[in-house]
């Protein structure tokens, strides 16, 4: 398995559980693949990012002000 | 469905500032019309999440409450209008992934990591979630994915559809929405790392970058 496949096979794991193969796989390029480990970290990090911008979508209140012009409607 | 307007409520979270209501609206409208793919069909569910939280607009304490409720009401309505698609069926043909030469170009010929492209480590990144500038820049790296992959990495990630939903709604295969969310995932860490995360980040308040570490 090469980096590209790891970040593939990662992103597979976000959306169902992988198979053994794959897992054997993965854990043993993640050991020696300080990158991939990272993205596989962020990747978790990504969702909940993601959870967490779904239910309080923008805590600042604001938007940028150059959009002022909208019209209410 | 009442006349009834935002501004109408009164003190209910926020509704009495127009600012805080064209804002949201805005967002929420942009969002929608992302989803739908359909200016009509976008402007009706935003209308009827507004009015729907309106019914329950007396018990929020203050606008966070507010806006999570209202977006709440809208991936609701979002995840409701796509089923129906499905239903009714006016299904589009299943497309193929757009080829994606940003994402492509992360890796060598030979599968390794581009030296631009490998990531970096991001510590631990869970003091972003708490920065308004942080969201600003999540929200810019969500605009910057290309239209099909935004469309679909936004059902799976913020509409919360499983992947079965996905393929059916959306007429992909299994195998295009994982090309296309292995490429959203790519390009938003990407983003994410080049304007705030990494040792160069462009967007992060210069302070608060190494604070805490």
């Amino acid at each position: 398995m090469h980096c590209e496949d790891a970040t593939r096979t990662l992103s597979a794991a976000q959306e169902r559980d992988l198979d053994l193969g794959e897992r054997v796989s993965l854990q043993l390029h993640l050991a020696i693949c300080p990158p991939c480990r990272d993205f596989g970290r962020q990747l978790g990090f990504l969702r909940e990012a993601m959870r967490t911008y779904a239910r309080t979508p923008d805590d600042s209140g604001g938007v940028e002000r150059d959009d002022q012009s909208e019209s209410t409607e | 469905m009442s006349t009834v307007t935002p501004e109408a409520s009164g003190g209910a979270g926020g509704l009495d500032d127009p600012q805080f209501v064209t804002d949201l609206r805005r967002r929420m409208l942009r969002f929608a019309t992302l989803q739908l793919s359909d200016a009509a069909l976008a402007e009706d569910a935003v209308q009827e999440a507004f009015v729907g939280a309106l019914r329950g607009a007396g018990n929020f304490q203050g606008r966070a409450a507010y806006r999570s409720w209202v977006f709440a009401i809208l991936r609701n309505k979002i995840a409701d209008q796509l089923r129906a698609q499905l239903r009714y069926s006016s299904l589009p043909a299943p497309e193929a992934p757009e080829p994606d030469p940003v994402a492509e170009n992360m890796f060598e010929s030979d599968g390794h990591w581009t030296e631009d492209a490998a990531p970096a480590s991001w510590g631990d990144p869970h003091a972003a979630l708490q920065d308004s500038q942080f969201w600003r820049v999540f929200e810019a790296c969500l605009d910057h994915l290309p239209g099909q992959q935004a469309r679909l990495f936004m059902l799976r990630e913020f509409v919360e559809l499983d992947s079965h939903e996905i393929c059916s709604a959306a007429g992909v295969t299994t195998s295009n929405l994982n090309v296309s969310l292995h490429r959203a995932r790519l390009r938003l860490r990407s983003c994410l790392e080049q304007h705030w995360f990494g040792p160069d980040a462009d967007a992060r308040p210069s302070g608060s970058a190494e604070a805490g570490k």
